[in-house]
Formats: structure tokens, sequence, C-alpha cells
């Protein structure tokens, strides 16, 4: 089920494969792949891809932890309301995109109006499909708000799994609050850190409901990630071997990233145990 | 650390807010659905549902199409959490118990998987599905949205079958027990909360798939919710967003209602993977 597929890809990224020849693809000669580098289409595309990826894991990450380090003092209903923080996590994904949509409407949306009434905008009729920055911010929003809850989550566990002792030690010891939690929190929870910002960074590679639906990779191609890419030129264009072309160029910067990401897991558990 | 009481106070007020801008998107969508659509295009908004009433779902409800869509859904999602339980029950139980060359190879190229670009298998996935004549099918959908649950879901189980100690297998073979028996009779009723949190992760992945069921499932009648709800609300000139968030809400209620019930496993399940293994 995994295997063949991505052979298949593999084999048919040097293929001229299209619509009109589907059943007998042509060699031709890496020129997926030349026409992808020198029209720098595959730069852009990955640009935009880390451009969304950066910035929601990042805001992720720091949101995510304040709420963890806020749940992890003795707050008497932890269960409850951790249980409310997670609920954005399982509304399905077109749901989430549906949603904020309808909440960044130009005209009517609640969001447009709040962002008016505190005056964070001059304006209550913010278009935000039509311009490209405000498209990438529309996205991150959506993202972030589905996908903070799992980081958060995932944070409290490594937190309440600090051995209280050392942090006691290192109090006794004189180091202040973000001393602690800079040589003694951190420390100890960092291969949660790297697991939880890993599993984000690929969701967030992979992303595809919530871009598709939202903006469908517009305006223009601002929001055309990675997956979008690949996904229009298979599905829209039916230039499969592009598409498949763009998929390999993908796996190959996965695969470095992957092994860079295990370097800095190995050691970390190294380094703690 | 003994803090003071008025840092206290201020930290429960922050996380209060926090957790009110997270949960206000929720609420904008339940009382969008219960308003009309002439009280929802109004500037300023309405922060109340005005005129409540509950039109919105009996519009939607009497469309057939939306019916259809939500089964399809079901029965995808529940046929991948079985299939997905059993073999993960199965891989998970052999990966923890048994020794065998290669096994740290096999449990990475597992976890490899996961990271993999999905829409870049799916075009050859199509190729093959077409080969196949599994386009368009449930079989396919399942097959397709089972593999992708697959990995973690092995790694949370076989986390949950090493925290068994492997004298209960022992002290079951010597009353006479085969393998089979073992694992079903022994460590089936051991793992439960852990079988419960595969079972609710998978259907929750399946629930929320939109990339699979768009491109395996063409035919009208055999989408599931995610691409009939994005298809027939999506659209550049449709304007029933009542109908759009009463379908919505509808879309969100079992999974959110399924972790409200079962939340204790799910986020002992949601943290397994990483903080244990």
């Amino acid at each position: 089920m995994i295997v063949l597929p991505i052979a298949r890809g593999i084999v048919v990224s040097f293929y001229d494969c299209q619509l009109s020849n589907l059943k007998n693809p042509v060699w031709n000669a890496f020129e997926n792949y030349r026409r992808l580098f020198r029209s720098g289409q595959i730069f852009s595309y990955l640009k935009t891809t880390l451009i969304f990826v950066c910035s929601t894991v990042g805001i992720q990450f720091i949101i995510g932890m304040c709420i963890a380090l806020l749940l992890n003092m003795d707050v008497a209903s932890r269960g409850v309301l951790r249980g409310l923080f997670v609920i954005p996590w399982t509304i399905p994904s077109v749901v989430v995109a549906i949603l904020w949509k309808w909440m960044l409407q130009p005209q009517f949306g609640m969001l447009n109006f709040l962002l008016f009434k505190t005056g964070l905008s001059h304006t209550v009729n913010i278009a935000w499909a039509q311009d490209s920055m405000l498209s990438m911010v529309s996205i991150v929003l959506a993202a972030l708000w589905k996908e903070l809850p799992y980081m958060m989550v995932m944070l409290l566990a490594g937190l309440q799994s600090v051995d209280q002792s050392l942090i006691e030690a290192a109090s006794i010891e004189g180091a202040n609050r973000p001393q602690v939690f800079r040589y003694v929190t951190i420390p100890s929870i960092r291969p949660v850190i790297v697991a939880a910002v890993w599993i984000s960074i690929m969701d967030n590679f992979q992303m595809f409901t919530i871009i598709f639906n939202m903006t469908g990779g517009g305006p223009v191609e601002a929001t055309t990630t990675l997956s979008l890419a690949t996904y229009k030129s298979a599905f829209t264009a039916y230039d499969f071997g592009r598409a498949s072309a763009i998929g390999v160029v993908w796996m190959v910067i996965l695969i470095v990233a992957a092994i860079y990401f295990n370097r800095l897991g190995a050691r970390s558990t190294a380094n703690y145990q | 650390m003994i803090e003071s009481s008025g840092s206290k106070i201020i930290k429960v007020f922050v996380l209060l807010l926090v957790l009110a801008a997270m949960l206000l998107p929720v609420y904008w969508a339940i009382i969008s659905s219960l308003m009309p659509n002439a009280f929802l295009f109004s500037l300023p908004p309405h922060f109340s549902p005005l005129g409540g009433s509950l039109a919105n779902y009996a519009r939607v409800l009497k469309d057939v199409r939306y019916l259809v869509y939500f089964g399809n859904s079901l029965l995808v999602s529940l046929c991948t959490v079985a299939l997905c339980i059993i073999t993960s029950l199965l891989s998970g139980y052999a990966l923890s118990r048994f020794r065998f060359r290669g096994k740290n190879a096999i449990i990475v190229a597992i976890l490899s998987v996961q990271m993999f670009p999905i829409v870049a298998i799916l075009i050859s996935l199509y190729a093959f599905f077409n080969e196949w004549r599994l386009l368009n099918t449930y079989v396919g959908l399942i097959i397709s949205d089972t593999t992708f649950c697959l990995p973690l879901s092995i790694v949370m189980l076989k986390s949950y079958i090493d925290t068994i100690p492997v004298s209960l297998d022992e002290a079951a073979k010597i009353d006479g027990c085969g393998r089979t028996r073992i694992l079903i009779d022994v460590l089936v009723p051991t793992i439960v909360p852990g079988i419960l949190a595969v079972g609710v992760f998978t259907f929750l992945k399946t629930w929320d798939d939109f990339l699979f069921a768009l491109i395996i499932m063409q035919s009208d009648w055999k989408k599931t919710l995610p691409v009939g709800l994005a298809q027939s609300f999506l659209g550049e000139f449709v304007h029933d967003y009542g109908g759009m968030m009463a379908m919505s809400v509808g879309a969100s209620l079992p999974v959110v209602l399924l972790f409200i019930l079962l939340q204790r496993y799910m986020i002992s399940g949601m943290t397994a993977g990483a903080v244990k293994g």
C-alpha cells in the first residue's frame, strides 16, 4: 500500500505522463524536474509551505507552552478545563475551514467586526481572501486554532511527568522561576518537545483540507503549498509527471529533515538519560 | 513552589480568557446555525441567537443527500476502526513480544510512513485503484484510511502491551494457553484503555479525512460528509450560511460527543506515542 505507490510515483516523475498519453507515458529525460526548477515554481511552493509551517508551528508552540504552564499549576478543575481546550481539535478540518471562512467573511464576518470595534482595523470590510498576505494569515489562524490543543496536551503531559524533586532541589539551590524553567523543566521535557514539534511539522507540511477549502491555493498562487501544487497538477491539470516530480522533491526534503530531527531527538535522550 | 494568591487569580483569569477565545468560534457556529439567514447578514453581527429556531436543521435534514453522506461517513469510519484495531493489535503484539531480526527497522519504517506526502502517494494510488477497480468503492476508501491510521495505532498498542509484564503471558502459557488465547483472553482485557484510545483516534482521523474521500469516491451517493459538505456549501455563489453552519454542527457533533465521553482514554492515547515512546 505504501511502497508500491511511492515506487510508481518515482518512476512516473521521469516520464511525460498526461491525460492524453496516460496509457503509454514517454521518457522525457528529467523534463518535469527541469521545468519545475527552471521556472522557479518549486521554490515558490516550497517557500509558501515553509512560511505556513513555520508560522503555524512556531505560534502553536509558544501559545501551547503558555497554556500548558498555566494548566500545570494547581487549578481545581484541570481535567474539565483541559477537556474544553481540546474541543477544537476534534472538529473536522472541513468544518474548521467552513467556520473560519464564515467568520472571516468580508461583509458580515464576526472577526472583521471585532477587529474594527477594538480599533485594530480601520475598516470593517477586510477582504481576507483577496490579499496574498491576509489569506496566508487566515489559513494560519484556522490551522492554529485546530492544532493548538494537540500541542498543549502533549506539552502538559510532558510537564506533569517532570520530577518534582528536581524542581525543589533547584529552588533550594536558589534558582528563580525562569532559571528553573530554563535549566530544569525544558531539559527534562526536551524529548516531548521534539516529538510534539515534529508531529506538528509533519501535519502542517501535509496540510491540505483547510487550505484547499479556504483559499484553494489562491489568490493567484499565494497559498499554494507543496500539497496544493501536487494536487492541482495531478487532478486539475492532469499532468501526472509534473505532480509526481513535485512529490519526489518533497519526499527528499522530508527525508533530509527527518534525519536531522532524528539526530536532535537522539542527542536529547542521550544527554538526559 | 508557593504562589501568592494574587498572581494565581491573574493566571486563572488569563487561562479563562484564552479558553473563551478558543471556544468563541464554536459558539459562533452554534448560534449561526440557529439563526435564519436574514439575521446572519447584518452589521453589527448578533452575538446571541436572535429569532432562534431549528429551521436551518430542518431544511438541511429534508435533503436526503446529507443523510446519505452521514451514513457513508459512519460506515467508512466504523469499518476503518474495526480493521485498524484488529491489525494493530496483531502487529503491536508481534512487535512487543516476539524477538526477531530487523524489528527496529520495521518500527522506524512504520513510523516514517506517516511523513510521506499523502497527496503524492494518492496520484499513484489513484492509478492502481483504477486498475484494481477499487475506485469509487467503500473497500478502496477503507483500505486507504486504514493504511494511514495504522502507523500511530500500531505504535500506541505496542507501547500499551509493553507495559504488561511478560510474566502474565508466561503464567497463561503454563496454564496451557496458546498464543491466540494469550492475546485474546489475557492481553486484550488488560489493554482495553489502549484499544479504546486507538479506536477513538482512528474514528476521529477517518471522520476528518477529506483528501482520500475526495479522490476515491466520485459518485455523489458515495461521498462522505466532509466532501459532501465542502462541495455543497463552498461554491462561489452559495449564501446559505445558516444551513452551512447547521450541517457543520451536525458533522462535528458525533466526534465532539465521542471525545467528551471517552476523554480520559483519548488524552492518554494522544500522548502515549510521544511521551512514553
